[in-house]
């Protein structure tokens, strides 16, 4: 299944008038492939993860699953069920009063049988290394435990696609770590696709595709590698380039042919063949 | 978060006897059996097999007998003021008198009528409360209300709304701490001064505390949609509800001490 918005565009109606907040964009998601959005406050990349999950509706455009002969189903994208959404702060999205209720949650809401709830709670509570809070009150969890029971409250449901909306940015740096391992966890075990709206470095790092938002349009959408290099989609997007990127443009004053290198490991690579 | 720690009724405490054991619907239903037992009796010697039903299940719960005194706490003043005042007040033969004050002796009978009933209302919902997880209660309560949503009351949904309240009191009562602090550190005196001053003063914490949680709500219905949730559709239940044998005892118990009661009060 590929996940696909195809020319969507999305407007909101205030008292200036109709305001457009995303305007012709496109993205195409593999199944089980991990992609990144960045872009700037107000861009559009919560805009875009909410279409994208079935949960707002485009102006124009449509947003539909392809599957693997090319089919495009007609039906619109199911929030859970397709496409499941964990945003940013984890206080705000768990409902039930123990780790274990809030988990079902989905599942319950679509009216599966008991026992069919029971094997895919339990299932989500080994995988994502919850059974020791199973019973325990969402306000007595860390902030990464608690965007865990997010995240394994959306994966009940099976969705072939994650979107993360900024889902790490409220986080300390061991949390954040942990709640990223589990991600590309699931993506490796499970097959599930990934799209992280993010502002940080080391996560766009993992994504096979970029795309980068600016003023509600998708100003790139390639590598990492490639996305950085054009010094105008950097811009458009408000991106900071990591330390050994910033390296390796002063690098380039000097040597031209010097790669854009995104990891220290890299540049140090290039650096060691300059002669 | 002293201020919840304090106050035991509605508070769960959690273990494995036959009474925890046992349904919540059973015990909900139990439980207005037991009121209504409350409250036909007429006379105190009336109360005996209704105090003999509960007491068993108190004894049974393993809940210690601290946590019923505990529970008792919060009405005491009430159980103290209609006992003077039934003592003092009510017409009849005098036991005792001094000055303007008297006793009778119809006044003692009342007042013990009615310390007993308070007494015996509060150990019911206590024991309920104790014994039965909060979710429990709300899908029980939700069951218990199920004929109505026939009549458009949205049964389910008001369960659901309940649970998501208890969901949601420790995070907001944290937000409230960390909104105190915060406002004091600024140099904000709160709990000080003049009433007018302290309500005043209560300004600056409600603000922040509404603007979050709005923000909040808007944040969970985002969260419940993400997952499927859609107002008045159906929804299945993760926590099974069977009806076993604990159930029946509870049910036949609380049934006998209603039956006890109504023949006391016919026939002696
Ligand atoms: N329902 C709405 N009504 C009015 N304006 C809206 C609405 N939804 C989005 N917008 C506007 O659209 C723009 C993009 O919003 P969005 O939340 O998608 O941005 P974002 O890229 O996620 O920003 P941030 O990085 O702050 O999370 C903002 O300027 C916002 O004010
Ligand atoms: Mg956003």
């Amino acid at each position: 299944m590929t996940l696909r918005l195809d020319r969507v565009s999305y407007q909101v109606e205030t008292s200036a008038g109709a305001v457009e907040v995303l305007h012709d964009v496109d993205l195409e998601l593999a199944e089980g492939s991990i992609s990144a959005i960045v872009g700037p406050n107000g861009s559009g990349k919560s805009t875009l993860a909410r279409l994208a999950s079935g949960l707002l509706r485009g102006s124009s455009g449509s947003v539909a699953l392809v599957d693997g002969s090319g089919v495009q189903t007609s039906r619109d994208v199911r929030p859970g069920l397709d496409v499941g959404l964990v945003f940013q702060n984890p206080d705000n999205q768990l409902v039930a009063t123990t780790v274990e209720d809030d988990i079902a949650f989905g599942l319950e809401n679509l009216c599966l049988p008991h026992d069919e709830m029971v094997q895919r709670v339990d299932d989500a509570l080994d995988l994502l290394g919850l059974r020791n809070f199973c019973d325990y009150p969402p306000h007595r969890l860390s902030g990464g435990q608690k965007q865990k029971v997010a995240i394994a409250g959306v994966l009940v449901m099976k969705p072939a696609f994650l979107v993360l909306d900024e889902a790490t940015s409220l986080l300390d740096p061991s949390n954040r770590r942990d709640v990223m391992d589990t991600v590309l966890q699931l993506n490796r075990e499970l097959g599930i696709g990934v799209l992280m709206v993010t502002h940080l470095l080391e996560e766009v790092m993992v994504a096979s595709r970029v795309g980068v938002l600016a003023d509600g349009r998708m100003v790139g959408w390639d590598t990492p590698q490639s996305v950085f290099s054009q010094q105008s989609v950097v811009e458009q997007g408000g991106l900071v380039l990591p330390l050994s990127g910033r390296a390796s443009l002063l690098m380039q004053g000097r040597w031209p042919e010097f790669p854009l290198c995104l990891t220290a490991e890299e540049f140090t690579r290039a650096a060691c063949q300059l002669n | 978060m002293a201020m919840s720690r304090s106050f035991v009724l509605g508070q769960h405490y959690p273990g494995v006897s036959v009474i925890h054991r046992a349904g919540a619907l059973a015990k909900l239903t139990a439980t207005i059996i037991l009121m209504v037992a409350v409250f036909v009796a007429t006379r105190t010697p009336q109360y005996l097999p209704l105090a003999l039903v509960l007491g068993a299940g108190i004894l049974l719960s393993g809940i210690p007998l601290r946590f019923f005194v505990r529970g008792l706490k919060p009405i005491v003043f009430l159980i103290v003021l209609t006992v003077v005042v039934q003592m003092f007040f009510t017409p009849g033969t005098t036991l005792w008198s001094w000055w303007f004050l008297r006793i009778t002796r119809e006044g003692v009978v009342l007042a013990l009528f009615i310390l007993c009933r308070l007494v015996l209302l509060t150990l019911t919902s206590v024991l309920l409360t104790a014994s039965t997880s909060p979710i429990e209660l709300t899908d029980a309560i939700a069951d218990f209300l199920k004929p109505l949503s026939r009549v458009g009351i949205p049964s389910a949904e008001i369960a659901l709304v309940m649970s998501i309240a208890m969901r949601f009191v420790p995070t907001i009562l944290e937000e409230t701490e960390r909104i105190v602090r915060a406002q004091v550190s600024r140099g904000a005196k709160i709990g000080e001064g003049s009433l007018v001053a302290r309500m005043k003063g209560f300004i600056p914490i409600l603000i922040p505390l509404f603007v979050s949680s709005f923000r909040r709500a808007d944040d969970l219905a985002v969260a419940m949609e993400a997952r499927g949730f859609r107002v008045g559709s159906e929804r299945t239940r993760y926590h099974e509800r069977h009806f076993g044998s604990i159930d029946v005892c509870v049910l036949v118990a609380s049934g006998i001490a209603l039956a006890g009661v109504m023949l006391w009060r016919l026939f002696l």
